[in-house]
């Protein structure tokens, strides 16, 4: 009943009465996720050309990089054309950050500054209205598309910790709507900007998304006690919320607790990934201990949400009216299935374009058609291009690879691969019991990298995550040679 | 103001083809050559422990570590043997909290570092003072809880997050009336201001090397000395013994009784080297070229829309630090803006003080902090860097 009302009555009423198109944003891509594949591209194709007009005309950043190639907009007239615009990247961004990436023009008091979790090494961006009603109506394209959800059905999150009392982040505020109505009434803020921006942020999450924190693992690591864990559990069950989203690493270790317990599939539709790419056996894992299905999806907090798996499970399909999706490889665009570098352009952030921005990842991609019903181009991630090992013999292992060769192991609860120069590896393992020395499993490793690098273990009692507060369970120093040396993947 | 730039070699680095431009030192500070120096002479041609042997090596160690402590006590005026080397101010605090007799009943700020709160618990008899919005103690709420009786006042002379600088020698005489000790966090005042303990007539003192030109890891409690007799060594083990035997011990005299096992000792010769290099210049031009340089950026920053100072607006009453907000920006963005952009550095949060921004209910701030080698010209970079990012907002 509740999201009926919201569905039916609210959300349409507010897209009438205010400014926010969030709900008209939402049903037109419903439509545009239906319509032939080649209307797809038409419509994909008008928003890049006139996305790449603006940057030109008022980015300087971007003006300055087409100039300094030698093209112009208009020259961009193919696919194949995207690869004389050279690709941007954090540094380049950041570099610039805000006057120079930013539009000269546009309504600057509806901008907001939006970044990535994490504390030191964030890529702030700017987004406007337009910007964030298409992030808002994308995650319900994905919620939509994972199943049967409505507007109004409970969502829980549980996000990386970072630190945000003691060093002084300042997060999304999770307090409710009547404080902040409140706050407004006593300070006498009911017309400003700000105030009312805060309070329409706080009556989506609240009553439109109707999300719920938990608070995450904590600095200490992968391996928290008992009592914490069965106080997942315990949320769990009480919420029964129908959408799960979490680091996966927390979404994996709250899974085989669950095992571990013989504690019956906990209550959740959907369980998706946040802020990381899931391995299979770890996907495995975690349905076994959920009722529901396990979702991909693949975006973030500056893009929103980019791609998203269905029940077909035929990998991430790109949104192809909001984003241009390119992964390259040796400059060129990756072959049809191929591992390389993913490319984002974001075809809505009229604010702030980010235009071939490399984001740090590689996957493989496949403009071929899935099915009738879904058309668009797929993608297929494996990880951060950092964490990725490639051996002196140019064999390339995705962290996801190397994740899924631990996590078969019945003996190794956690892990951690530490490439401290190439070809020489620390090897930090949690054990599920007792110890793993002896064990071989040095050799194993060797055997599966098929290179004769040098293994050091270590056993240890946890893994702890990074400042940003997510897990990096393989670290490389041989990622460099990603596009240079490669002969096979 | 000072040029003494060309002695810092960190300032010659470029990161993504742009020079530095440290405003940190509240911080740490960055270290001259003449540190360096030293630290790498001793490991090239003096490495040995101190206090032990007989040999050639270990009495060059021995004399230059000691040597350390006879310019730390000039620059304060004390004795020598009030003046014990700690890790730095946070030990100090700790050491008198955990080995002074009778310290039940204290009062503190409510603009102190984490590291002059936490050690005093928060029971009922530890006492939070007020601050004002410029950090100014209320002394009339000290002077009331003093009169209800109190063991020690600990209280910092420079705040680390908003530079208010306190009238210490009014506080240590109103304690003193009421018959309380005192006990000073000079983090951040000794670096920048010419301290005298006996002027003063402060109890207890603390600081840290690294915020003073010299290496991480070591600092000083002064400590008067009949104090120090008073009070019991927190560690047992080498060099604070003078004799031991199977039934028993004796202690070696102060300051040795509280440095147990081997010292930093490289720390300490390089920290002798800072402090010289310090003298050479006079504390009193330190102060002079932060005082000019924090008016310079007061005055600066005021003037670009958007920005909001935190703190003292006197410059008599301002450290070496200007802490601010910006309308609309969260502070560990600003800073990323700046370092990004322009590579300048500066803190951002709660600076470990975060009692001081409830009480002020302050959000985070950004924290320009200033010494030696900064210049106008930074400040500069730094004014037209949150222009560049505020015409945004």
């Amino acid at each position: 009943m509740y999201s009926w009302l919201l569905q039916k009555l609210a959300l349409p009423t507010v897209s009438r009465v205010t400014s926010s198109k969030f709900w008209d944003d939402y049903q037109e891509m419903l439509r545009a996720d239906q319509a032939p594949l080649e209307q797809q591209k038409a419509l994909q194709w008008q928003r890049l050309q006139s996305m790449l007009d603006h940057a030109y005309e008022t980015v300087p950043f971007h003006r300055q990089r087409f100039d300094a190639a030698g093209i112009k907009p208009s020259d961009i007239s193919s696919y194949e054309d995207l690869l004389r615009i050279p690709p941007s990247t954090k540094i380049d961004i950041q570099a610039n950050f805000p006057d120079r990436v930013a539009s000269s023009i546009g309504d600057q008091d509806a901008w907001r500054y939006v970044s990535t979790s994490g504390t030191a090494n964030r890529l702030m961006v700017i987004q406007d209205f337009r910007k964030r009603d298409m992030v808002r109506a994308s995650t319900t394209r994905s919620l939509a598309l994972s199943g049967d959800y409505a507007v109004g059905k409970t969502i829980v999150e549980i996000p990386p910790d970072i630190c945000n009392i003691v060093c002084g982040a300042e997060g999304e505020s999770l307090d409710g709507v009547f404080p902040q109505i409140a706050s407004m009434v006593k300070h006498r803020e009911l017309t400003d900007p700000k105030a009312i921006s805060s309070l329409r942020g706080r009556i989506e999450r609240n009553w439109v998304f109707r999300k719920k924190t938990y608070q995450p693992f904590g600095p200490q690591g992968t391996n928290l006690t008992e009592e914490h864990m069965q106080g997942y559990v315990d949320s769990l069950l009480r919420d029964r919320p129908y959408l799960l989203k979490a680091l996966p690493t927390y979404l994996f270790e709250i899974a085989r607790y669950v095992e571990r317990k013989g504690i019956e599939p906990l209550p959740v539709q959907v369980i998706k990934p946040m802020g990381a790419s899931i391995s299979p056996s770890m996907r495995d894992a975690i349905e076994r201990s959920f009722t529901g299905q396990f979702r991909e999806e693949y975006g973030s907090a500056e893009f929103g949400d980019m791609a998203c798996d269905g029940p077909e499970r035929d990998g991430l399909h790109v949104f192809m009216d909001l984003f241009l999706v390119e992964v390259v490889r040796d400059g060129k665009h990756a072959k049809d299935g191929e591992l390389g570098r993913v490319l984002i352009t974001d075809l809505m952030n009229k604010a702030m374009p980010l235009i071939r921005y490399d984001i740090g990842d590689i996957a493989r991609m496949s403009p071929a058609p899935a099915s009738a019903k879904r058309q668009g181009t797929r993608l297929w991630v494996e990880g951060r291009a950092d964490d990725t090992l490639v051996t002196a013999e140019g064999q390339v292992f995705t962290s996801d690879k190397v994740m899924d060769f631990f996590y078969k192991r019945t003996d190794v609860d956690q892990f951690q691969l530490l490439e401290t120069r190439p070809g020489k590896l620390d090897l930090l393992i949690v054990p599920s019991n007792g110890s793993v020395r002896g064990a071989g499993i040095e050799d194993e490793l060797r055997g599966f990298l098929q290179s004769e690098v040098d293994v050091t273990l270590y056993e240890v009692k946890t893994i702890k995550p990074e400042a940003s507060g997510k897990f990096r369970f393989v670290q490389s120093k041989s990622h460099d040679r990603l596009g240079h040396e490669v002969t096979h993947a | 103001m000072l040029d003494v730039r060309a002695d810092f070699p960190i300032l010659e680095r470029q990161i993504n083809g742009k020079p530095i431009v440290y405003l940190d030192s509240a911080a740490t500070s960055l270290k001259p050559r003449c540190v360096i120096d030293a630290v790498t002479n001793f490991y090239t041609l003096h490495t040995a422990n101190v206090h032990r042997a007989v040999h050639a090596l270990a009495e060059e160690a021995t004399e230059q570590f000691e040597d350390t402590r006879r310019v730390l006590a000039r620059l304060i005026n004390c004795d020598e043997n009030e003046a014990v080397f700690v890790r730095g101010t946070t030990e100090a605090i700790n050491m008198v909290h955990r080995c002074y007799p009778g310290l039940k009943r204290s009062v503190t700020t409510a603009i102190e570092h984490h590291s002059n709160l936490l050690p005093w618990g928060f029971g009922p008899d530890r006492h939070i003072v007020s601050v004002d919005a410029e950090g100014r103690i209320d002394m009339d709420a000290l002077d009331a809880v003093l009169a209800g009786g109190i063991d020690l006042v600990a209280v910092s002379h420079v705040s680390n997050a908003i530079g208010a600088v306190q009238p210490i020698k009014d506080i240590i005489d109103r304690a003193h009336a009421a018959g309380a000790l005192v006990l000073v966090d000079a983090a951040q005042s000794a670096p920048h201001l010419p301290l005298d303990v006996k002027e003063l007539d402060v109890d207890f003192l603390g600081f840290s090397a690294h915020k003073m030109l010299g290496p991480g890891g070591i600092g000083c409690l002064y400590a008067k000395a009949e104090h120090l007799d008073k009070m019991s060594t927190w560690m047992l083990g080498g060099h604070v013994v003078d004799q031991v035997h199977r039934e028993g011990y004796t202690l070696q005299e102060v300051p040795h009784r509280f440095e147990a096992g081997t010292p930093a000792i490289e720390a300490v010769i390089g920290w002798g080297a800072a402090l010289r290099y310090l003298a050479g210049i006079g504390l009193d031009n330190v102060h002079e070229h932060d005082r000019e340089l924090v008016t310079y950026a007061r005055n600066r920053l005021s003037d670009i829309d958007h920005v909001k100072l935190i703190g003292p607006t006197d410059p008599q009453r301002s450290g070496s630090a200007v802490s601010f907000q910006v309308d609309g920006l969260e502070a560990h963005g600003v800073a990323r803006m700046l370092n990004n952009r322009e590579n300048i550095m500066v803190r951002s949060g709660f600076h470990c003080a975060q009692p001081l921004h409830e009480s002020l209910d302050l959000l985070p701030t950004v924290r320009a902090s200033f010494y030696v080698y900064n210049t106008k010209e930074e400040v500069d970079s730094l004014a037209q860097c949150l222009e560049a990012v505020i015409q945004f907002l």
